[in-house]
């Protein structure tokens, strides 16, 4: 079975094409945009598929003056614009126009061709499971289908997918984790795929774990088409356990059915068990180690040969089960073997990227079908099958570069949404919950986990409350890890962000109707700054509490982090940016500080938010002045032996306000060797006990972060950074995320910003030392497959 | 400024300084609070007397400062005598040490009632030896007490948490650590583990290298560098030993010594006593009395090895020879029924292993058996660059010996800073893939009778090692 979407797209683009000519020619100029949009509608209503209730038009964009959006609405309430809106450009050739407009709509980011990948094992026998999976589906209307890679999840739902076709159903097969994927390209299959309205259309939706944030938007899409329309549609959704939860979210009552590769092992070895040869089966068993597709080679490879294969045999069959048995010339082998290595770590590998040295070796590999091609990547298939064929290249091509320096060297050239997307689809699960970590792997894979997981729960709040209970502080630091994550969720933030708070150039960012509750956190400073007062007898200062303004302070505050908040959106708005610098310009003492001077860390954080915005001490006048004055020593400046007193009691002590002003220093581009700076990093070291303490997370989250900006290993920091994020994961620790400061006397945004900081910290992390991951996943593998190497 | 204001001032200050920290200890959460060490026996008494029926306890078992009949302890006792549960988790260094006082704390905990688990500081995951640091008390599963973290082993003071995440968190610590642990039952009966005496020969042996080393097969510069750290590295389990490749020798050299209950053992190289001591432990579980020989070039291995032979009371020989000129001599050819030597060939170049191979096998006896590893460059999965790993092994030692503080003369620094010289001159040599070196052992005439690939943790990357036994036919 196989869902050609090419064809179909193709065939939408030519009759627009066509039908765009003929309106040119009528209208003999220029179209308008209504017009445009009437053009684009005829089109569709001559290739798409009359239904009653998926429908794909052309309408205008309110929001881009001029644009176009395809749209796909599904009854009753489902309606998403694809890829993005086209900008009508009426000075442009209406032909051309919508030529590159269908390009953007329907190739971007890449031409698709989604099919069920073709496994040798999905040829074959059928599994006990397989006949329930389809018996389910036809009386539920939603199955999921868990296990781990290669234990024949993809294998049971081909055949069902084949069973379901010939009583009339269609199919619809979507991989998550298919970096061309997008909600988009599954409805428009849905679009165009002429169905018979009696029956029902079955999705198949793959690799739920390979992308949570598509996986979340597709699933919650699928299941309101369902709930609304029952007796037309059916999922059979395919995941790893990790990403069990997120079918949840949309699934509540889906079956699970747990797929193990045994089970597909015992239907394989079947045969061979009637001949009493236990030992065969349970030599296979071992050899598999539960690898469905390993267990089916080995198995043809007995019934060849009367004997079992080793690791080397194994490698072989699959080489030759990939090529067809064509011969290859040394360059298609060698290019063969690093697109294999790249594929066992379930990285698809770019054309372009691929056809760097050799793009003849790539033609040969595409013409005869080893790699197969969609859109701009290529892949050889299942991981499995991807390692056995890396095995096999590898041994024939001579001195090769090492499979982990292979995966880093493109993880580093494909940038960060490629990376993200590895380390989705990676199995860390049996690395992580490794007891032996000799090399920092496992400690790696854990902190990645825990990062996802601190994403998740930020997601998870984030769609539940967008307000964060109306506070625009935790909302601004929630953003930050979603900004990468989950962009759905960050526009909602964005939607609450950008309407709470006004932007102004000239003048500090204020609420739009009522204040957000972060407010409160600065009426309980005020408390804590009185009763500082009142301690103090050695030396009061300038500004006492009662002298202090509140909303001006709050309002500097936040202007640090909506500047901070609009620096690291995934589509910067750059007026935005522009007006939030030049307000931090205008409101600036001559000093060099923001107020109050009595609060550093107020300082400190305009001074992020602007380092965020690109500025530093090199390229912007306010950032060099603020940089100055934090650097000033006492009684003058705030500074002594870099050492910054909060000025707010004991809201917050002098380590994490020391950690807040020497990151912000360092953010800004104050050299590493600045005496001020040294002494600063040299402080926290030696209050290491103070800020690790019981309570004091937000001070180790902060400390944490600017002793790595420094340069310190994450090495030496691992104990306190490991028990800082299993803190942060305790579902305990989130249930006061949305009380007010008054309420928890701790601040509002604790928990947001924490999960924040460490969700950086660990990427950071991984950016630097991403070969040391990728280094323990080889060796899990290369476990794996020793078994019988040598046999 | 008189001097008398400026001591005023200063006192002032340093009396601010006093109500800040008392203020901030005393104004942070509210379900959190931070005790100093000082006051820890009216910790235990307080904790003692509120207790309602369950506490839960990881001890770090401190041989140096410990006395069974202390304050804490009897409390302990005594809240079980009356009827509560008290299970206390102790984590020694390592066995064998000071097993008397740690046997009469478990008899005087068993007779109060007072349930008790043993584990050692190498079998806990890495996670948790950070994780449990000083100390950690669960009562009623609604409170922890747990040590501040500190770099001594000696905590500054001590935390109380009722916070959710501090319960669970402890919870999971507890859980982990009694999986690993043994009951305090099985302690007796439990063997000496083969690296026990290291914790007390790595001083030892650093301290002579400096004096005995004048160089080997690894640097004939002088090999102060690696075998002064080489325990070190043992101790933190950062380097390629036979022990990561126990059951390998075992089996092998089991089978060998049943076969030939008297045979002579020749060790060709090794870095200290842990070849020597899987041979003896093969002895020990076989009821064999082989004679056994230890051949090196450099005194200092020889030294540890007679060293631990007078521990276990087995006789050793030992000698100071070149392996070319002691397997060339006529009085030892087909001299020995059983070679060993662990990661050895990897010293030589491909030329010399040739020439080493054929050595082993002209000074065994027609059916003698060797029995080794070498490691398989071209399976090694490394990713990193050597420069950036070498760092990573520095840092890596220094983290791992900081635990090993109160037990070794070294301090971390040093040991760090002795891991990445090891780290960056230590060459070892590409032997090519598996095939080729089981190709140069049947060339040389060997038979080989056991082979298998081993990922073993590998010292600057996971590494690949052949495990090797051949006979002489």
């Amino acid at each position: 079975m196989s869902l050609d979407h090419r064809s179909a797209s193709d065939q939408l683009a030519k009759a627009m094409m066509g039908l765009a000519s003929g309106t040119r020619a009528a209208a003999d100029g220029a179209l308008t945009a209504p017009e445009l949009v009437a053009t684009i509608n005829d089109a569709i209503a001559a290739v798409a598929v009359d239904d009653p209730v998926l429908r794909l038009e052309a309408e205008l964009d309110p929001g881009a003056p001029a644009g176009v959006a395809l749209v796909c609405s599904a009854a009753p309430d489902i309606r998403f614009p694809f890829a993005r809106s086209i900008t009508f450009d009426s000075s442009r050739d209406p032909v051309v126009w919508v030529r590159d407009a269908l390009a953007l709509a329907l190739e971007w980011p890449a031409p698709r061709d989604q099919s069920i990948p073709s496994l040798p094992a999905t040829q074959g026998v059928d599994l006990p499971r397989d006949s329930q999976v389809a018996d389910l589906l036809q009386r539920d209307g939603v199955v999921t289908l868990v296990g781990v890679s290669a234990s024949g999840k993809t294998y049971t739902a081909a055949h069902v997918a084949t069973n379901l076709e010939a009583f009339g159903w269609t199919v619809s097969f979507t991989d998550i984790g298919n970096p061309a994927c997008g909600l988009d390209l599954l409805f428009l299959q849905l679009i165009l795929t002429p169905r018979n309205n009696a029956s029902k259309h079955l999705f198949i939706i793959d690799n739920v774990q390979g992308n949570p944030g598509l996986a979340r938007a597709c699933l919650a899409a699928v299941s309101r088409l369902s709930s609304n329309q029952p007796d037309m549609w059916a999922s059979l959704i395919l995941t790893w356990p990790s990403g069990l939860q997120i079918v949840r979210e949309s699934f509540l009552a889906s079956r699970v059915i747990p797929c193990d590769g045994d089970e597909v092992l015992n239907t394989l070895t079947k045969s061979l068990a009637r001949r009493d040869d236990d030992d065969i089966v349970n030599n296979i068993r071992a050899l598999s180690g539960g690898d469905a597709l390993i267990g089916h080679l080995a198995v043809d490879y007995y019934h060849v040969n009367g004997s079992l294969p080793g690791a080397s045999e194994l490698a072989d069959v699959a080489f030759h089960e990939i090529t067809h048995d064509e011969p290859l010339s040394d360059q298609a082998i060698a290019l063969l073997y690093e697109i294999a290595v790249l594929g066992q770590f379930e990285v698809d590998v770019a054309a372009n990227y691929a056809a760097r040295n050799d793009p003849e070796a790539l033609s040969e590999l595409v013409s005869l079908g080893v790699v197969r091609n969609y859109g701009s990547f290529v892949t050889i298939g299942h991981r499995t099958l991807a390692a056995l064929v890396a095995a096999y290249a590898g041994s024939h091509i001579g001195k090769v570069a090492g499979p982990v320096q292979i995966v880093v060297n493109y993880l580093k050239a494909a940038g960060e949404a490629q990376l993200v997307a590895t380390l989705e689809r990676l199995d860390l699960a049996k690395l992580s919950s490794s007891t032996r970590d000799q090399h920092g792997s496992a400690f790696l894979a854990n902190a990645w986990q825990s990062a996802r997981v601190l994403t998740r729960y930020t997601s998870h709040q984030t769609r539940a409350d967008p307000t964060w209970g109306n506070n625009a502080a935790s909302a601004i630091f929630a953003g930050e890890p979603l900004a990468r994550f989950d962009v759905g969720a960050w526009e909602l933030i964005a939607e609450f962000v950008r309407t709470s708070w006004t932007v102004t150039p000239d003048c500090l960012p204020a609420p739009a109707t009522k204040l957000t509750t972060e407010r409160i956190d600065f009426d309980e400073i005020a408390k804590r700054m009185a009763e500082e007062d009142k301690r103090n007898t050695a030396g009061a200062y300038e500004m006492t509490a009662d002298q202090i303004d509140l909303d001006r302070t709050h309002r500097t505050w936040m202007l640090g982090l909506l500047l901070g908040f609009e620096a690291n959106a995934p589509v910067r708005q750059s007026a935005r940016i522009a007006e939030l610098v030049a307000c931090a310009s205008s409101i600036q003492d001559a000093d060099g500080w923001f107020y109050p001077p009595r609060i550093p860390w107020v300082t400190a954080r305009v001074l992020l938010g602007l380092a965020a915005a690109g500025e530093s001490v090199h390229t912007s006048a306010t950032v060099k002045a603020a940089c100055d004055w934090l650097r000033t020593p006492a009684p003058s400046g705030p500074s002594q032996f870099g050492v910054w007193d909060s000025g707010t009691g004991t809201w917050n002590t002098t380590a994490v306000t020391s950690a807040m002003c020497l990151l912000a220093l360092v953010r800004c581009g104050v050299a590493l060797d600045d005496p001020t700076v040294k002494t600063a990093h040299s402080f926290l070291l030696a209050k290491r006990d103070a800020w690790l303490e019981v309570g004091r997370e937000m001070d180790a989250a902060e400390a944490l972060q600017v002793l790595l900006l420094s340069g310190d290993n994450w090495r030496t920091v691992q104990d306190d950074l490991g028990r800082l994020l299993h803190w942060a994961r305790d579902r305990e620790a989130w249930s006061t995320a949305l009380h007010s400061a008054a309420d928890v006397q701790d601040e509002s945004c604790k928990v947001p910003q924490i999960a924040g900081s460490m969700v950086r910290l660990v990427w950071a992390i991984l950016n630097t030392d991403i070969s040391l991951l990728v280094e323990g996943v080889a060796t899990e593998m290369s476990n794996r497959l020793l078994r019988g190497a040598t046999a | 400024v008189s001097a008398d204001t400026t001591e005023s001032t200063f006192l002032e200050q340093a009396r601010q300084l006093l109500l800040d920290h008392r203020a901030r200890q005393d104004g942070g959460d509210p379900s959190v609070v931070h005790i100093p060490d000082s006051i820890l026996p009216e910790l235990h008494r307080a904790a003692g007397t509120s207790l309602k029926s369950k506490v839960l306890q990881i001890i770090p078992f401190h041989v140096d400062r410990w006395n069974p009949e202390a304050f804490e302890h009897l409390v302990w006792r005594q809240v079980a005598t009356m009827g509560h549960t008290v299970e206390r988790l102790y984590v020694a260094p390592h066995r064998g040490v000071a097993t008397d006082v740690l046997e009469r704390q478990l008899a005087l905990d068993d007779s109060a009632g007072v349930h008790t688990f043993v584990t050692f500081v190498t079998a806990l995951p890495e996670d948790i030896q950070g994780t449990v640091g000083a100390g950690l008390w669960i009562l009623d599963d609604e409170t922890v007490v747990a040590a501040e973290p500190s770099t001594d082993g000696i905590p500054d003071g001590w935390t109380i948490s009722q916070r959710p995440p501090d319960i669970n968190a402890a919870r999971d610590a507890w859980n982990v650590m009694v999986d690993v642990a043994e009951d305090s039952g099985d302690t007796t009966a439990a063997t000496l583990a083969l690296e026990e005496p290291l914790v007390l020969s790595a001083d030892l042996v650093c301290g002579v290298a400096d004096i005995l080393c004048a160089g080997d097969h690894v640097a004939p510069e002088g090999c102060g560098w690696y075998h002064g750290t080489w325990q070190y590295l043992r101790l933190l389990d950062m380097v390629s030993t036979p022990t990561w490749h126990s059951t390998f020798y075992l089996e092998n050299l089991s089978t060998a010594l049943r076969a030939k209950p008297t045979s002579r053992v020749l060790i060709t190289g090794t870095a200290d006593y842990s070849m020597f001591a899987y041979v003896d432990m093969a002895a020990t579980s076989t009821g064999s009395s082989p004679e056994i020989t230890v051949l090196d070039l450099c005194t200092t291995p020889l030294f540890a090895c007679r060293w631990y032979a007078k521990r276990v009371g087995r006789a050793v020989g030992t000698v100071s020879e070149d392996i070319v000129a002691f397997g060339e001599s006529e009085s030892q050819r087909g001299a020995w029924e059983i070679i060993t030597t662990d990661a050895f060939m990897t010293r030589f170049s491909e030329e010399e292993c040739h020439r080493v191979a054929k050595l082993w096998f002209g000074l065994l006896t027609p059916g003698g058996i060797l029995v080794t590893t070498i490691r398989i460059h071209s399976r090694t999965p490394g990713g990193r660059d050597e420069e950036s790993a070498a760092r990573d092994f520095g840092v890596r030692a220094h983290k791992r010996a900081e635990r090993w503080r109160p037990f070794l003369d070294s301090p971390p620094e040093q040991i760090a800073a002795r891991a990445e010289v090891y780290a960056r001159r230590m060459v070892s040599a590409d032997l090519g893939s598996e095939l080729d070196v089981l190709k140069m052992l049947e060339d040389v005439g060997f038979d080989v009778v056991d082979k298998q690939l081993a990922e073993v943790p590998g010292e600057l990357h996971p590494t690949t090692y052949l495990e090797v036994a051949c006979t002489r036919p």
